[in-house]
């Protein structure tokens, strides 16, 4: 046996996956071969240390609340048998103290860990707040429909202002979840949509000087006489509209000309 | 007729419990083949759901460890192939070398722990090391070393031959160690061996 040979047979006798056969045969070769002595005991090092840093991994907390709550895993958690089954999302919530709680806290804790310093502008704290929704870093409460996205952001602002409530179907995005977001005085409505293409962010709000940040540019829509405003940060795009007393920024990774062309599309004028 | 459909419901609810002993397992394995965090958490969850639709074809008594982690790799080669939403990692720093040979790139690629920070702890390390070897050679290592699958369980989860496991895993061994190179350390036995 040559030192090539011996290579795989080395990595199958550090994982005890030989016949005896051939774990004769490599032991042998080991026992007087200096250099794939060497390599046996480098991969049994190696798969300890690698065994130990898998081990560290585990789980979020929230993932396995996200598993418990998705319906499709769980159905029983959303419809239990004692004659709740019919009733709406936001009733069958109110009847399960522990989950109207959880809620209360999943909606409450975003709120005061999303809260921005004052001089923040939003515009630049949404792009900020997307990457970390992307990574992980901030997170959301997820619902079933578009609709129960849109119920569940109107009532956390006592349904004082509704979020825009976009559907994206045909660019391949629907609404999975939502969060609510300070900044300064502003409390701002975060729709996060996901599908097909990159996720992306509707940040709504009530503002008549819309915040608009420095650098952005302006590009004035003669058709709907509107007028949007497109910044960036690294590959994080942004574009701003303002319809009525709301202001709107959509927020994703997609190319800022495509994000631009889907605000367009999906603005309505406020006249 | 309403028993067999209770008894249903119980089975898969008695499924979805066993099935969320090996959360951590399917996190592991798919944090280290997703892109980002929160691509790894869905990743998991639709893994969970697609488990719960077709669990009627797992054959209680088998392995659902590799039944899930074949769901989840199936589910992330799909996603990745039809959106490329889930970038393997190595491509996040392509510079259109690809095709090359990896391990003649590898081999030059660490300029050695003096110039990294020195505190970084060693698990850190193992899994960055991880993410810029080829996926094809990472994923044997994440289930076998890190999911303690047999080569048999890997093969069926990644939906190709035992012996290929065994060469990859081989290969894929080699490109870690070499990246982690001056981190993870074997006395070196030359002195026993001249002795003899």
């Amino acid at each position: 046996m040559n030192c090539i040979e011996a290579d795989e047979l080395i990595t199958a006798l550090v994982d005890n996956e030989l016949s005896d056969l051939e774990r004769d045969a490599i032991e042998g070769h080991v026992k007087d071969c200096l250099r794939c002595e060497d390599i046996y005991r480098q991969e049994q090092e190696l798969k300890r240390q690698v065994r130990l840093t898998g081990a560290r991994i585990t789980a979020p907390s929230d993932l396995k609340e996200r598993i418990l709550s998705d319906r499709r895993i769980f159905p029983g958690v959303a419809e239990s048998a004692d004659g709740r089954k019919g009733l709406s999302w936001p009733a069958r919530i109110v009847f399960r103290p522990a989950y109207a709680f959880a809620l209360l806290v999943l909606l409450v804790l975003p709120t005061l860990y999303l809260m921005w310093p004052a001089s923040q502008p939003v515009s630049m704290a949404a792009l900020e707040t997307h990457e970390k929704i992307l990574t992980g870093k901030i997170s959301f409460v997820r619902s079933g429909t578009q609709e129960e996205v849109k119920e569940h952001l109107n009532r956390s602002v006592d349904k004082s202002f509704a979020p825009m409530g976009y559907d994206l179907s045909r660019v391949g995005l629907k609404a999975v979840g939502g969060l609510v977001q300070e900044v300064g005085r502003n409390r701002i409505l975060v729709a996060v949509y996901e599908g097909s293409g990159p996720s992306l962010s509707c940040f709504t709000y009530l503002d008549t000087n819309g915040g608009v940040p420095p650098n952005a540019r302006l590009l004035f829509d003669p058709e709907k006489k509107m007028s949007f405003y497109t910044f960036s940060n690294g590959q994080t795009n942004g574009v701003m509209q303002q319809v009525g007393g709301r202001v709107c920024i959509l927020v994703s990774k997609m190319p800022l000309q495509e994000l631009l062309a889907l605000a367009r599309s999906i603005a309505t004028p406020s006249y | 007729m309403e028993g067999r459909g209770k008894s249903r419901v119980e089975k898969r609810e008695r499924f979805s419990q066993e099935a969320l002993g090996h959360l951590d397992h399917l996190y592991r394995v798919a944090f280290h083949l997703a892109k980002e965090q929160q691509e790894a958490r869905d990743l998991v969850q639709e893994t969970y759901a697609r488990a719960l639709d077709s669990f009627e074809q797992f054959s209680p008594g088998t392995n659902m460890k590799a039944w899930l982690t074949r769901i989840l790799y199936n589910y992330f080669l799909d996603h990745y192939h039809q959106s490329k939403r889930w970038v393997p990692l190595e491509k996040q720093s392509s510079t259109g070398e690809e095709g090359s040979d990896y391990s003649a790139r590898v081999a030059g690629d660490d300029p050695g722990p003096e110039a990294h920070i020195l505190n970084k702890e060693l698990h850190v390390k193992i899994s960055e090391a991880l993410r810029k070897i080829p996926e094809e050679f990472r994923a044997p290592i994440v289930l076998v070393d890190m999911g303690e699958l047999t080569y048999a369980e890997a093969s069926e989860a990644l939906s190709c031959p035992l012996g290929t496991i065994r060469s990859r895993l081989s290969r894929g061994r080699r490109y870690l160690y070499k990246h982690l190179r001056g981190y993870i350390g074997v006395e070196v036995q030359e002195g026993r061996k001249r002795q003899k």
